[in-house]
């Protein structure tokens, strides 16, 4: 449902005045797109990353069942980025889904058509309910849980499932000895320059023990098996690091051309998701939980962005950058994770 | 004259900054506020009575696995200049004051 916002929006993309650290010029134009690199450079960072990200792949692929375990949600995004891994790349690739309890049914059938037409190995893994409900109530009623800034990027919900997702992804390429990780962030939902990031272990083992802490706290005894990775696994894996890949910042394709280009394999838009996802049924909830708590759409900077880089029309992220769920549109899904919606009103 | 460079653009989701590239390495102010405005932009850290120089920033919230890997690859970007992994896996890159003191004796040391 589209919002009346009293904030003023950005006049060339569509960030409001109350998203963190932004700031508007006399023409209200934003901090961001004053300070964004013109298409050219754009352009120039665009090929630079795709070097970089070739390189990497050329460097960790080869000699194991896997090369690379991709996070694969069966939305147009990840898809687009297996199929770009295995056809662009000639990357063997085990796709992998996190069942969260909310997925589509589309996006179900579309994973199998994806993950079919292009010979992939593909894996469901389904946690069990009773920990992912109580994760999403928690996140929903805990503001410290994630990093302040997380808000900037995702709904409370979204970054827990995401961490998950993560942690599950590390632990598979652990098991499997697979040196790379991809999966289909697009530009807003990660920094930039971070089409590859190169994950010391060791180093990832230390610096997580504060935020396992907390989601331990919060979500109970089972968070270790989750959002952990045992000691064991890293010492008989003998790797010291693995390299993650964000093929989309390297490759910059717009909504339009993406969806074109799946369509052959079978993909098609699912209906039921809301106007910012393809794959989850909950992520509406999490919007409007988000826009509830903070005042904006957890998406407008990932929106933004596209706008900045010419990959999507202002009057398109417009209309998704208002487009709110009501906390009346959302009140099935608060049902199922026996959250009291009228509390948080 | 100041030579301005796109070698100094930060990666910051504030979009590209541009820094003067004489003598502005070394100098320990200036570091810090970059520091800073990295900080402040990207992980949403406000500088004051509660938040100080040696807060940790893993304990208080603000910088969790991935964000440290970003604040390093920012670090050794901006500053060019690399860390050891026996460095990163210390706890010298926790607080401000110790990251701006870590940067300056790779920068002396440079």
């Amino acid at each position: 449902m589209p919002v009346n916002t009293d904030n003023r929006l950005c006049t060339r993309c569509v960030l409001p005045e109350n998203f963190p650290g932004v700031k508007f010029n006399d023409e209200g134009v934003c901090n961001h797109c004053l300070q964004a690199p013109s298409a050219a450079d754009v352009s120039e960072n665009v090929a630079r990353l795709h070097g970089e990200m070739v390189a990497a792949i050329e460097a960790n692929k080869g000699g194991r069942d896997y090369d690379c375990i991709v996070a694969y949600s069966g939305g147009k995004d990840s898809s687009y980025t297996l199929k770009a891994l295995v056809e662009n790349y000639g990357l063997k690739c085990l796709a992998v889904t996190v069942d969260n309890g909310f997925m589509s049914d589309q996006a179900r059938v579309n994973s199998k058509a994806v993950t079919g037409a292009l010979g992939v190995d593909y894996q469901l893994f389904t946690p069990a309910w009773s920990f992912m409900s109580g994760m999403y109530k928690e996140s929903v009623s805990n503001p410290e849980l994630h990093t302040k800034a997380a808000i900037k990027r995702a709904s409370a919900i979204c970054n827990s499932c995401i961490g998950l997702i993560n942690v599950y992804m590390i632990r598979l390429a652990l098991m499997h000895g697979a040196k790379l990780i991809a999966g289909g962030y697009i530009g807003g939902q990660v920094p930039k320059d971070t089409a590859i990031l190169e994950l010391n272990l060791d180093l990832y083992m230390k610096t997580r023990e504060a935020t396992i802490g907390r989601y331990e706290t919060s979500f109970g005894e089972d968070t270790r098996k989750y959002f952990d990775i045992p000691e064991g696994l890293l010492q008989a894996s003998q790797m010291k690091k693995i390299t993650i890949l964000n093929p989309m910042l390297a490759l910059n394709i717009g909504e339009e051309d993406i969806i074109a280009q799946l369509a052959p394999l079978g993909w098609k838009p699912t209906l039921d998701t809301g106007s910012n996802s393809s794959n989850c049924r909950l992520n509406d909830f999490g919007i409007a939980m988000h826009y509830n708590a903070h005042g904006f759409n957890p998406y407008v900077f990932e929106i933004s962005e596209q706008v900045r880089h010419g990959l999507m029309t202002r009057e398109v992220a417009l209309k998704k950058a208002l487009s709110i769920p009501s906390l009346d549109e959302v009140r099935w899904q608060a049902k199922k994770l026996e959250i009291e919606i009228d509390a948080v009103r | 004259m100041t030579a301005w460079s796109k070698m100094r653009v930060s990666s910051s989701d504030e979009g590209f900054v541009y820094y003067p590239m004489s003598n502005t390495t070394k100098d320990t102010s200036l570091t810090q506020d970059k520091i800073k405005q990295y900080l402040a932009t990207n992980s949403l850290v406000e500088f004051d009575s509660a938040v100080t120089d040696d807060s940790d920033l893993f304990k208080e919230g603000f910088i969790d696995s991935f964000g440290y890997i970003e604040l390093v690859k920012f670090l050794e970007k901006e500053f060019q200049i690399r860390f050891t992994d026996e460095e990163l896996v210390s706890n010298q890159l926790n607080t401000l004051k110790n990251i701006t003191s870590m940067v300056h004796s790779k920068l002396d040391a440079g």
